[in-house]
């Protein structure tokens, strides 16, 4: 029983699960009683045992390892409960493509071999894939999904292939810097984590593959096997300044471009998904930087990001089974319904819009540091400072986002459609309980960061760096008095409130001219340089993917133009090419 | 030594007995049926000889006439690994048929075609003679001329006669080559020849003679510009037919004559194929990227993919002649399951048109199933034999000091996955029209073949294990690299 025991039980689920016929009383009690089974196993050989000595060569588990393999067999068990209560079609299929998503995730992290780590990380990809298909509808999303995770695929292969000419070993270790080799290494990981400029499939894959999907698979495993690789591309190689900074401006714009695509979606969990690329800029820059408070603030921050970012893409899901949309504007007054779902996801979108105590606040303190710190800020003073200026006011439109999306989903007037739900529609223990679970993660990792994750992981020789900066307990102790004093103030002062309906001139507010939450946030689409960038947003401009298919295909004209099918012709470029080959021998 | 003979003689044999039984058996059922197991029977067997002939090296002088006077043929390890691939292929293909040919009138008429086209590929593959490589390239392209006008439709015809002229041009170059080469040093064994050249000098006419060789075979190679009458002649043949010329043929005639010719008895430089495979990698895909029809569509992965095989061996390292040759034998597999599971879904819905499919899947799952594992196998994602075969060539083209031509394969290999995204989007899943929902799966024996070449599109994976490696592959590479110490294997 070691590290590799999970992998192969998952492994062997996925084929059980692949086999099993398509009943729901069957797998549902099978999938949960193996995911919480696989959970407890892997638990135990990550804290009693560790690699066995044969398989040394080709795998390893240092800190690091050790806490991304706990985080990815955690969101296995939790997603396990949350889907079995929320899918209900070819469940067989989903939790073979499930535990196959789960063994070769857990595959990634523990391979000190760049072969057999490519292999599972292929897998990973491909297992993503199958899952998106099971939603009838989702095939381009797909498609596009597919190709471009396996075609970063075949840019870490040549990345590989450059390390293994120069180091001569496969094995996972120090390389020297290569450009080239950096450049593939980051764009897998990139595509993978759905940094900019390979972030396309991200939003197209939330608005339709099954939401768990989303929620497990780009939301948070992807986004920590992407980031796991590039923090590990970081301890390998020794990048130059110049690269450090290249790499910590794609952070940048990606943080900034992304959180604005976010402000303007109508649909909730394209905003979500817009978020999950923006969140990707904080760990790229805080990994980038090169300062330790950086690498821990990027690591925790792509921790803390996998456990929000799934309990907000698992309240939408909530939201979308009750009431059957994900329109922003057909939503509202939804709290007194879904009071838990309301509650975890307030609590979500304080931590991802980094308000102190919550645990995004802690990483996100931690990659401001970073960036302070960072090996870029002597030879280029000013950019680093902009890279820092990006992250906070990336921040603040974090939360402003957050608060339309809280806004048009819970408060606000309700909606006529959502008066007809069903009562068996509300909240389910298997929907609720995963939220709730993750919710209480990022209160707890927000107050004792220093005691359950970055001792463990980092250990305690980095904590005299940090210790002094911020404490989470104190400050929350004082912020909890603020909050008691002001209410105890209203309370004691006797203030007087009224309410009162909207004034519209005297004519009665009907249901139908209701005013939806979305409509606040409009106007930041038709300011001056917005405007224009949307449009071209639209357009998919900056999408790298259509921009090269566009290219790629105007390349295809040409050349079906001189398959004219005419004999004569072909003939010619056989003697063309012939008299080519005999003056170039 | 004596179980070679019989790769030729027994298909030889098989197609004059099936062609005989049109005459002999009335009943036209009895005669399929007879057809069917005769020529099952004979693949299987060869098959069996083939797979189990790893390590067994020599020549074998037939009829007891000693070199130079009497014919020979000869094994090495790279002969060895192609006669597995191509009687493998061979058995898939005829098991197939069994069903699948059911739509064409004239079976037995069909097999004995297809048997020839099998003598004609084993006979260039064992021949240690020039000569008799020209004759048995010519029993091979002239039965598949036939093969591919098999339907008699207009398009069958048109794509068979330009098939046929490109055809003849090269089988024209390559006679003329032979006659150089005879008339230069009065032998026609590939061994003494090679023995001659190597301590000749240079002579212009030599190199006119391998100007002709390479011209020639890159035209059965199908390597752009040389390609034109593969994307017509491969979707136009019968799919398992489609799957022979793809899977195998294109690489016998082509890149196995090519490289024993280049490597083995010129001793030549060949690195001046390397910007020819890789015209062929971005163009082919890039065509295939824009087609519709899905035979055609995989027809030009063929030139695409040939070219990964010859940008490998055109590296002449170890290592990327063990990519070449690794990719050669994974592309046999994957691209001959690609022809009949498209030949499977034109055999329910009677069209090859990719928009008029969708959600196979669902009425198809073992089409679609293994059109999936080979999709993901030709674009090189893993655990899948490409995807090992595709590591080596890149690690190759780096390692022999050519990043450049790596980034060219990993650009052709992203528009590979792409394309074929797209076949798995149009064809297998998405929404299954309305008039399809009544189609059944593949019958059983389509069946039962495209499973076979779906779980050897992992077990070859398993090649790339040392152990394994070196009785299989290792043996093709030393055989390649040799050079003219081809010549010893002759005794």
């Amino acid at each position: 029983m070691d590290l590799l025991l999970p992998i192969r039980i998952s492994a062997a689920l996925a084929v059980i699960f692949f086999i099993l016929p398509d009943k729901r009383k069957l797998v549902v009690p099978a999938a949960l009683t193996a995911a919480i089974s696989l959970f407890i196993i892997s638990i135990y050989s990550l804290f009693f045992r560790d690699i066995a000595m044969s398989s040394r060569p080709y795998f390893m588990a240092d800190n690091i390892s050790k806490a991304v393999y706990f985080l990815i067999s955690f969101f296995g068990a939790i997603m396990a409960v949350y889907s079995s209560g929320f899918i209900t079609r070819k469940l067989n299929r989903y939790f073979a493509y499930f535990f196959l998503t789960i063994a070769s995730s857990l595959g990634v992290v523990i391979s000190a071999n760049w072969l057999i780590f490519t292999i599972f990380w292929g897998i990973s990809g491909t297992a993503l894939f199958l899952m998106i298909q099971l939603e009838s509808g989702a095939n381009a999303a797909a498609k596009k999904t597919m190709i471009i995770l396996g075609g970063s695929d075949s840019l870490l292969i040549l990345g590989i292939a450059i390390i293994y000419y120069a180091t001569g070993t496969f094995t996972i270790g120090t390389a020297p810097w290569s450009g080239l080799a950096a450049a593939c290494l980051l764009a897998a990981a990139l595509a993978k984590a759905g940094g900019m400029p390979l972030h396309t499939w991200i939003p197209g894959c939330a608005e339709k593959a099954p939401l768990p999907v989303t929620a497990f698979i780009p939301a948070a495993l992807d986004k920590i096997l992407g980031i796991y690789m590039m923090t590990r591309l970081f301890q390998i190689m020794r990048f130059p300044p110049e690269a450090r900074m290249a790499v910590m401006i794609i952070g940048a714009i990606t943080i900034i471009c992304a959180v604005f695509m976010a402000l303007k979606q109508h649909n909730a969990k394209k905003l979500l998904a817009y978020h999950a690329v923006s969140q990707v800029g904080y760990m790229i820059l805080g990994i980038a930087s090169g300062n330790l408070l950086g690498l821990i603030g990027g690591f925790f921050h792509m921790v803390n990001n996998a456990i929000y970012k799934s309990a907000l893409f698992l309240g939408t899901g909530q939201v979308e089974k009750t009431t059957g949309t994900d329109r922003l504007e057909k939503l509202g007054g939804l709290a007194k319904l879904l009071p838990i779902t309301f509650t975890s996801m307030l609590i979500a979108s304080f931590a991802i819009s980094g308000i102190p105590p919550f645990n995004g606040f802690y990483s996100k303190w931690l990659i401001y540091q970073g960036i302070l710190g960072a090996k870029t800020a002597k030879d280029f003073p000013l950019l680093t400072m902009l890279c820092l200026l990006a992250a906070l006011f990336g921040s603040g439109l974090t939360l402003a986002s957050f608060m339309k999306l809280l806004h048009a989903i819970f408060l606000g007037s309700s909606s006529p459609a959502i008066g007809r739900i069903a009562p068996d529609n509300r909240e389910k223990f298997s929907l609720v309980f995963p939220q709730i679970t993750l919710a209480a993660a990022c209160i707890l990792l927000g107050l004792f960061a220093v005691n359950i994750f970055i001792k463990p992981v980092f250990g305690s020789g980095v904590l005299d760096e940090i210790r002094g900066s911020w404490s989470p307990g104190t400050a929350s102790l004082l912020m909890i008095a603020g909050i008691v004093i002001g209410l105890l103030l209203y309370w004691l002062s006797g203030a007087k409130t009224r309410r009162a309906g909207s004034f519209i001139g005297g004519y009665k507010v009907a249901p139908e001219m209701r005013v939806s939450g979305v409509t606040f946030y409009a106007s930041i689409e038709n300011i001056f340089p917005f405007r224009q960038i949307f449009k071209l947003a639209d357009k998919k401009i900056f999408d790298l993917y259509e921009m090269t298919k566009l290219g790629l295909f105007y390349i295809i004209g040409i050349l079906r133009y001189f398959h004219t099918g005419v004999l004569s012709n072909y003939l010619t470029w056989i003697f063309a090419g012939g008299i080519i080959i005999f003056l170039a021998l | 030594m004596e179980r070679y003979i019989y790769l030729i003689l027994l298909p030889l044999g098989g197609a004059f007995i099936i062609a005989a039984l049109n005459a002999a058996v009335k009943s036209r059922d009895t005669r399929d049926i007879t057809s069917d197991i005769i020529a099952n029977l004979i693949t299987l067997a060869m098959a069996g000889i083939a797979l189990t002939s790893f390590g067994i090296n020599g020549s074998y002088s037939v009829g007891g006439w000693p070199v130079p006077l009497g014919i020979n043929i000869a094994a090495d390890g790279f002969s060895i690994l192609m006669l597995a691939t191509v009687n493998t292929i061979a058995f898939c293909a005829t098991l197939y048929s069994i069903n699948y040919m059911d739509q064409y009138t004239s079976k037995s008429h069909y097999y004995s075609l297809f048997l020839l086209m099998l003598t004609g590929m084993n006979g260039v593959l064992l021949s240690g003679d020039l000569f008799n490589l020209f004759v048995f390239i010519e029993i091979a392209s002239i039965s598949s001329y036939a093969l591919v006008g098999f339907g008699t439709e207009a398009e069958e015809l048109e794509a068979s006669f330009k098939y046929m002229v490109m055809g003849g041009i090269a089988s024209t170059f390559i006679l003329l080559a032979v006659a150089i080469l005879y008339s230069s040093f009065g032998v026609l064994n590939m061994a003494n020849i090679s023995q001659a050249i190597s301590v000749s000098s240079q002579t212009p006419l030599l190199k006119f003679s391998l100007f002709l060789f390479i011209a020639a075979f890159s035209i059965k190679a199908a390597i752009i510009p040389f390609h034109a009458w593969l994307p017509d002649a491969h979707p136009a043949a019968p799919a398992p037919v489609s799957a022979m010329l793809s899977g195998v043929l294109i690489k016998t005639l082509g890149i196995y004559a090519m490289t024993r010719i280049i490597m083995n008895i010129f001793a030549a430089d060949v690195s001046i194929l390397a910007p020819l495979g890789i015209i062929s990698i971005m163009l082919g895909v890039l065509l295939a990227l824009g087609q519709t029809d899905m035979k055609r569509l995989f027809a030009y992965h063929s030139v695409s993919q040939v070219g990964y095989i010859i940008l490998g061996i055109s590296l002449g390292t170890p290592l990327g002649i063990l990519g070449g040759l690794f990719h050669l034998v994974n592309h046999s597999i994957f691209k001959s399951l690609l022809f009949l599971n498209s030949g499977a879904v034109a055999y329910r819905l009677g069209t090859r048109e990719l928009n008029e499919m969708g959600g196979l899947n669902k009425v198809m799952p073992i089409t679609g199933g293994t059109s999936f594992i080979a999709s993901l196998s030709i674009a090189g994602m893993p655990p899948f034999n490409g995807f090992f075969s595709k590591l080596i060539i890149i690690l190759a083209c780096v390692q022999s000091g050519h990043p450049g031509f790596a980034l060219w394969a990993v650009a052709g290999s992203i528009l590979t996955l792409s394309s074929f995204m797209k076949v798995q989007k149009f064809a297998f899943f998405g929404k299954l029209a309305e008039k399809h929902k009544q189609i059944k799966e593949a019958p059983l024996m389509m069946s039962i073949s495209v499973v076979i070449l779906a779980v050897l599109c992992i077990a070859t994976s398993l090649l790339v294990l040392p152990k394994v490696k070196n009785i299989v592959l290792q043996p093709a590479v030393d055989a390649v690299l040799s050079g003219a110490g081809y010549a010893k294997i002759i005794r």
